[in-house]
């Protein structure tokens, strides 16, 4: 036939209808951004769960003077593009939701516009009531008496045991403290099952936010510091030695994990339980959405985390603030103002959102119907225990300092350093890393 | 006729044991590493028609009901229909793109005496040496500098800068080995070079340029940091939709399949489509006797 | 004049190629470049051709100028040594082709590449690929190609070194007798001074980038100018004898041969005075067992080549060696024959730096 690539009738028919094709789509792209503009569009920039999804679905359906859309990213992706569009000053997005453990950077750096100085220019907002929320969730959008944000979600480390697997063991008391731990998982490590998960595996700092179960082994001074950084943000993690102590209490609990637990991060730790894989397991509670959904349906138990000495729980989640350049603050304003009157939590809820931070949901007896793991806030005041926020919130680069920790921590556990050398380097390094 | 019939009787090799059992042991090799390669597809295809109780299950379940849960939840939650499109859109105009700025480019390389021409070929590579991440800041400024950001020509744009080295380096190489005094031939036939350029090179080079463009286009296919960051919802494109369905902190193996399969399926069917052009036999024995 | 050569140059850097090549080919001549590989004859005919663009000097043809012209505005043809045919196309597509981009309407075409690939003997394989073809008959397919536009100067850049030996032969004959009778002005390059003796009408021994000596085959082989051209031309090549003038008298190694020259040959061995030259005589101008003749030497065969219509006997005088070549011959190696130069065969060749009289 002809010489030339377009000589064959495929190829011509292809081009063509690709270049038709092209027309089409282009043309498509002009028109969808031609919607009407009688409400004001709030973008978010947003995460990938439960309560995200219920953010552009449910709730933006049931809050009529705005359009809330947002984008669902994932977690490290989240916090570069949350710096990346901040930092260059964008307007992109209007509310921005952040991991609580993050929101120092923005409040310092003037990215998150308080909420009490949007009131002031426009003096005829409503006024922003909180009070309807609870305590500990509240602490990471505040900074010198100024409001910068609300929380979407708290969650605290749950402990997760299977109830019918500690009645074949013989363990009537639910452990509480580290000793009782060890003992249980001990006793529990047979028969295929494992005595308890450790998640050790989740390496990267800002893939596994995992203080609940490796600082678990950690002993406090007292019931309301955090063990990690002091009131001057100086590290004090290995105080007395206590941070050697912690590596040497989890070194000894290894052999009574799953095999493979170094490499554990949250969706196999899950499974693990879930499939039966073992008997107790200290996580975040926004990450044991599925257990249930196993084959031990309805056996498991879930309560406090057993602690090494204080009695002290770590509250974390996330939070929403507002964008200081967003050019609709009046607007972003009253969206945050209404979500402050508890409705959208409901609707959080109701989406699958295990990780409530509405006061009412929380003190509501049939809760644990249904969402059994809220069983952990109902047991914080038996057992007298004092919240405390994530270490690290104070300062505004805590994924770094996280990730440092991390690492030292994994070395002196696997072994490849001695645990005084890896808590002696960890104290240089944070040292030195912290701002 | 007796002589003929002795011959032929030592001449035939009587079947071995040892060759059938070289021939069986060949065929098994091959059947384990096929096996081994495709073990992962084949799982990643299963897992995605696996209900989420299915899919976590442990030891793994091999007989199933399959359901089509994971594509609804993708499509209809994530906006996955819009993202593939976009995916589409963008990576297919940038791969176009790319291949017709890079071939004539490598064109021009390979044939004609230009000053500086390492140094410019060296530039050209260079662009592929920065890891992408440096620079996504000043994509991002510029972008909301000319009012770029979330559109799609912003990423069309950067997609062509990224497949244009390879483009270039390669077909220079395809080039190179076409025969000058067939150009030549058409040189003086009466070809501009331009018309010897359309006529006689690409042609030619049909397989090198089927080959080049696959790869552009899985490479820009598969892109995520750049896209992540640089859309936010106008122009998303597939690979940020697929990531978002790795939930870090639920089990959700089954939707994270469904994802990998909508994202593999269009390179497969680019590669069967061009698969008539990488397996043409080259006739260039027209050349040397 | 079809195409004028004037003192074209190419340098690539520091690198001279060709160094000021000056010449002028006749309407319908077959002028042949000749010469060894890097001696500068493909790249003038690349810029004949204008595939190279000259460093220096001009080229015209057919009185225009087209030094820096596009080749397909010369309104020439060219055939190669790997033959340049498109894979992708069958042989009449090929054939066709320079037609097709001149935009010659379809039926003219059809009928000249019928008409051409029938005078070629190709016309069975049209519808072949060029890759189905053996190399005589791509040679051919080429050659078909470039004749169908009738061109003005068809430039041939040794379009028959990758053929065996007896197809080169009849290739050979069969492209001097098609393009005499077409009358196209043809410039052939080749390293095979059979070929060129074969087929020229003019012979240009190229070395070094400079056209050494032209004339016509009969002219170069008998009277080379110089110790190139009397080494290349001929197999075996002519014999020659270092000579000298002393005390006025023109001298050589074996002074029979000195004796022998033309007076117009010793008076200008005379005027190069020191310069470099040899007695040159061709081996088959040598007699054996000359006996009686004048200017004989005795010579031992060294030893005897029977090529069945000729042979070859190597000879020594003292420290010298050359070559007679004889129809038979009853010596063998070992003996001692009495050598002679037919008269009027004896030559003049100066040395390669001596610049000849034109």
């Amino acid at each position: 036939m002809a010489s030339g690539p377009f000589a064959s009738p495929v190829s011509r028919r292809l081009f063509l209808q690709a270049s038709a094709a092209m027309a089409a789509m282009s043309a498509g792209f002009n028109a969808s951004k031609a919607s009407a503009a009688d409400v004001p569009t709030l973008n978010v920039l947003n995460s990938n769960v439960a309560w995200s999804n219920a953010l552009t679905n449910q709730v933006a359906a049931a809050y009529k003077p705005a359009k809330i859309v947002g984008e669902s990213n994932p977690y490290e992706t989240h916090y570069e593009k949350m710096v990346i569009e901040l930092s260059q000053g964008s307007d992109t997005f209007d509310l921005v939701t952040s991991d609580s453990i993050w929101m120092r950077q923005p409040i310092v750096s003037g990215w998150a516009k308080a909420l009490d100085d949007i009131k002031a220019a426009n003096p005829d907002l409503p006024a922003m009531d909180v009070s309807a929320l609870a305590e500990g969730s509240l602490t990471y959008t505040q900074l010198d008496g100024k409001r910068y944000g609300l929380p979407v979600a708290m969650t605290t480390p749950v402990f997760v045991y299977r109830k019918d697997l500690f009645e074949k063991a013989g363990i009537d008391k639910v452990p509480t403290t580290w000793t009782e731990y060890l003992a249980a998982a001990k006793k529990l490590h047979k028969d295929g099952v494992a005595g308890t998960v450790l998640l050790l595996g989740g390496q990267d700092a800002l893939m596994s936010g995992e203080w609940g179960a490796r600082m678990q082994s950690m002993e406090k001074l007292s019931s309301t510091e955090d063990g990690i950084l002091d009131a001057d943000n100086k590290p004090i993690f290995n105080k007395d030695g206590k941070g050697v102590a912690a590596i040497e209490l989890i070194k000894e609990l290894l052999p009574y994990t799953p095999k493979g637990s170094q490499g554990f991060d949250y969706p196999e730790g899950s499974s693990a339980m879930q499939q039966g894989g073992a008997a107790m397991m200290v996580t975040w509670s926004d990450v044991i959405v599925g257990i249930e959904d196993g084959p031990h349906k309805g056996k498991f138990g879930y309560t406090v985390a057993p602690v090494v000495k204080e009695q002290q729980q770590m509250i974390g989640g996330w939070s929403i603030f507002i964008n200081s350049h967003s050019r609709q603050l009046p607007d972003a304003y009253r969206f945050l103002q209404w979500m402050a009157t508890g409705k959208a939590y409901e609707l959080f809820r109701e989406a699958g959102e295990s990780s409530i931070c509405l006061k009412a949901d929380i003190a509501n007896p049939d809760i644990t119907k249904t969402i059994p793991m809220a069983q952990v806030f109902k047991d914080f005041g038996p057992r007298k225990t004092a919240s405390i926020p994530l270490p690290l919130y104070r300062i505004a680069n805590a994924n770094e300092v996280q990730r440092i920790i991390f690492e030292e921590l994994q070395a002196g556990i696997t072994g490849s350093k001695t645990p005084a050398a890896a808590m002696k380097d960890a104290e240089a390094r944070t040292a030195a890393a912290i701002k | 006729m007796a002589a003929t019939d002795f011959s032929f009787a030592e001449n035939r090799q009587p079947r071995h044991p040892a060759r059938l059992l070289k021939a069986a042991a060949a065929y098994l090799a091959a059947l384990l590493a096929t096996a081994f390669f495709a073990f992962p597809v084949y799982w990643m295809v299963a897992s995605a028609l696996k209900s989420d109780v299915d899919v976590a299950a442990y030891p793994p379940r091999w007989s199933f009901e399959p359901t089509l849960q994971n594509f609804h939840k993708l499509f209809n939650e994530l906006g996955a229909w819009q993202a593939f499109q976009n995916s589409l859109f963008i990576v297919g105009i940038a791969t176009c793109l790319a291949m017709i700025f890079g071939t004539m480019a490598a064109y021009a390389l390979a044939r004609f005496d230009i000053g500086g021409k390492n140094v410019m070929a060296f530039e050209i590579l260079s662009v592929r040496m920065l890891p992408p991440i440096v620079s996504v800041i000043p994509l991002f400024i510029i972008a909301r500098q000319l009012g770029l950001f979330d559109t799609p020509w912003l990423l069309i744009a950067v997609y062509v800068l990224n497949g244009l080295p390879f483009v270039v380096w390669v077909m220079r190489v395809f080039i190179q080995e076409v025969p000058q005094s067939i150009e030549e031939a058409a040189l003086i036939d009466g070809c501009s070079r331009y018309e010897c350029f359309w006529r006689i090179t690409l042609p030619l080079l049909l397989p090198g340029l089927a080959a080049t463009m696959v790869i552009v286009f899985m490479f820009a296919w598969n892109e995520y940091l750049l896209a992540s960051i640089l859309t936010s919802r106008d122009a998303r494109t597939l690979p940020v939709i697929a990531a978002s369905a790795i939930q870090p902190k639920a089990i959700s193996w089954g939707l994270s399949s469904a994802a990998g399969v909508i994202m593999s399926l269009p390179v497969v069917v680019l590669v069967l489509l061009m698969q008539r052009y990488l397996v043409r036999g080259l006739t260039l024995g027209a050349v040397k006797g | 004049m079809s195409v004028e050569i004037n003192r074209v140059s190419k340098r690539f850097g520091a690198l001279t190629v060709v160094d000021g090549v000056s010449v002028d080919i006749r309407d319908g001549e077959f002028f042949v470049m000749l010469g060894s590989s890097g001696c500068g004859k493909t790249t003038t005919l690349r810029m004949v051709a204008g595939l190279e663009m000259p460093s220096a000097g001009s080229i015209r043809i057919k009185g225009r100028d087209v030094t820096y012209a596009e080749p397909r505005n010369r309104d020439i043809a060219m055939a190669f040594q790997d033959y340049g045919l498109y894979p992708h196309m069958t042989v009449e597509q090929n054939i066709e082709f320079p037609l097709k981009v001149r935009k010659v309407a379809e039926g003219e075409r059809k009928a000249k590449v019928r008409d051409i690939a029938e005078r070629l003997g190709i016309a069975e394989f049209l519808a072949r690929r060029p890759m189905q073809l053996s190399g005589g008959q791509r040679q051919r397919v080429s050659l078909a190609r470039a004749l169908v536009r009738n061109p003005h100067v068809f430039l041939m850049d040794e379009p028959l070194s990758n053929l065996d030996a007896k197809l080169r032969a009849t290739m050979r004959a069969e492209i001097k007798q098609l393009v005499s009778r077409l009358g196209i002005t043809t410039i052939y390059v080749t390293h095979d001074q059979i070929e060129a003796m074969a087929m020229a009408d003019r012979i240009a021994v190229m070395s070094n980038g400079r056209m050494v000596q032209i004339g016509s085959p009969l002219e170069v082989y008998d009277r080379p100018k110089t110790k190139f051209v009397a080494g290349f031309m001929g197999a075996p090549p002519m014999n020659l004898f270092r000579g000298a003038n002393v005390n006025g008298r023109v001298t050589a190694t074996i002074q029979p041969f000195a004796d022998g020259l033309s007076d117009d040959d010793r008076a200008s061995a005379a005027a190069l005075g020191g310069a470099e030259f040899h007695v040159g005589i061709r081996p088959e101008h040598l007699v054996l067992g000359a006996t009686g003749m004048p200017g004989v030497v005795n010579a031992q065969v060294a030893f005897v080549e029977p090529l069945g219509a000729n042979t070859n006997v190597y000879l020594t005088v003292g420290e010298l060696s050359f070559v007679a070549n004889v129809e038979r011959t009853s010596h063998k190696a070992g003996d001692v024959v009495e050598v002679a130069a037919r008269p009027g065969h004896l030559r003049l060749v100066t040395g390669d730096e001596v610049v000849p009289a034109a």
